[in-house]
């Protein structure tokens, strides 16, 4: 209950506040201007978008880091999170799903759309909502443990960027060896297993990570 | 293990003894030693920076001691006729954190309102985070209490720094808890603002329950007085004089 609470708070401020408007924004503005920018080229556009989606989804992504604990902590909401009688690490799986439901599953939902302006063929395009949904969670999750890291720090988004760029890169090169070879037709099984259990990886061991990284900063 | 009782009216008693602080390694304060009992209130004063939210920060478990304890001794009000015998209280040292997290409110310089949020809205989600949730009638009862019910659909960023006060003093009434720790409470409130909190603290202390205030304001009420006097300016001479 107080979990869903959470959840549904940060959700709710992800909408209201900026986080998932400006991730939304950056992401279909990043997607539009990609045909500008390389000409009228159909078959080089195909073959570019697998990994551009990929890529503008995680600067989106990135983007919205950090405003996982900056608010809280500026405003004072973290301090009471913490007099709630709730675990840190549960605190943090809610606020990742949170993030996860309120800012990328929104902009996965909608990632057909930038499909069909990169020229992905229709029938593709469910294959690729699936690859998306699989190397999602672990973008969440991962990214709460740079989040984490940063936290209180002036400019912690740039620092939280910096931090969880290298860990997005196997998810990267999963997402879009899946995604290409979806597009051509073949099967994808691996690929998806291996995004699925980065996911399950990251959801075991980045709370534990965050949680210990949020009490050192407490020192 | 037998779980003290910290129910508001349960005899409880809070010691702490030679509290020291840092920050950024730096002392801010050592030797401070105090202690609450039921009824009681404890005014912290200091000048700038002698760590008075520090010390709150402290006793809530939000900041770690260089030095020192607290000891809490709670003894259960019998229920029946038998005379319960005063055990050493929970387990702090273990697990500070979680035990004192639902002990004490501490309401600090920050309200922890999100502005995006309606002032309804903002209530309603500390009140399912501390573990009571309100339908829409008890929020309201609980906002005209505090004298907010006019604002209830309003955006909290909409509300002036006292109001917004009196948003973060409506966590004090969500659980009953027995350890208020205030910071500077008074901050932004207005004469009738004032006068009400010095009203619900008494009827807290009368209650049984205990409070820590930090304020550089007088409040009204018996209380003594904790002097947190060292650090800042000469850090090699710091005083140990505290109550």
């Amino acid at each position: 209950m107080k979990l869903y609470a959470l959840c549904r708070r940060d959700i709710l401020l992800a909408w209201r506040g900026t986080g998932a408007g400006l991730a939304m924004g950056f992401f279909f503005i990043a997607i539009m201007f990609l045909p500008f920018g390389i000409g009228a080229d159909l078959q080089f556009l195909r073959t570019l978008a697998t990994g551009f989606i990929w890529v503008a989804l995680m600067l989106a992504v990135l983007l919205s880091l950090e405003q996982m604990f900056q608010s809280d902590i500026e405003d004072g909401s973290f301090d009471q999170l913490l007099l709630g009688g709730v675990a840190l690490e549960w605190v943090i799986i809610a606020k990742a799903l949170a993030h996860w439901l309120g800012i990328i599953l929104p902009l996965i939902l909608f990632a057909p759309l930038a499909g069909l302006l990169l020229n992905i063929s229709p029938q593709a395009l469910m294959f690729m909502l699936f690859v998306l949904l699989a190397g999602s969670p672990a973008l969440s999750f991962l990214g709460i443990m740079g989040a984490a890291l940063a936290a209180g720090i002036a400019r912690s988004g740039l620092l939280a960027a910096l931090l969880v760029m290298p860990l997005y890169v196997p998810i990267l090169i999963f997402g879009n060896t899946g995604l290409a070879r979806a597009l051509n037709g073949q099967t994808l099984a691996y690929e998806i297993i291996i995004l699925l259990l980065l996911g399950l990886a990251s959801m075991c061991l980045s709370p534990l990570a965050a949680a210990a990284a949020l009490r050192a900063r407490l020192k | 293990m037998e779980q003290a009782d910290f129910t508001i009216g349960a005899r409880v008693r809070l010691r702490g003894q030679n509290i020291g602080c840092a920050r950024a390694g730096r002392p801010i304060f050592e030797g401070v030693t105090f202690t609450l009992t039921n009824g009681d209130i404890v005014t912290i004063t200091g000048a700038n920076g002698s760590g008075k939210t520090s010390l709150l920060r402290i006793i809530a478990g939000l900041l770690p001691m260089t030095d020192g304890q607290f000891i809490w001794d709670a003894e259960n009000i019998p229920k029946r006729q038998n005379t319960a015998k005063s055990q050493q209280g929970a387990p702090l040292q273990k697990s500070r954190q979680q035990s004192i997290s639902t002990i004490c409110h501490f309401i600090a310089h920050q309200n922890a309102v999100k502005g995006q949020l309606q002032v309804r809205e903002n209530l309603a989600f500390w009140a399912n985070w501390f573990g009571a949730p309100m339908n829409i009638a008890k929020l309201d009862e609980l906002l005209q209490r505090v004298g907010l019910l006019g604002q209830a659909d309003i955006l909290a960023s909409d509300l002036s720094v006292g109001q917004a006060k009196r948003l973060a003093l409506a966590r004090l009434f969500i659980v009953p808890r027995a350890l208020w720790l205030l910071d500077e409470p008074l901050a932004g409130l207005d004469e009738e603002g004032r006068q009400w909190l010095e009203e619900i603290a008494r009827a807290h202390l009368a209650q049984g329950g205990l409070i820590c205030v930090a304020t550089h304001e007088r409040l009204s009420l018996p209380s003594t007085i904790l002097k947190l006097d060292s650090g800042t300016r000469d850090p090699h001479k710091r005083q140990r004089d505290h109550v």
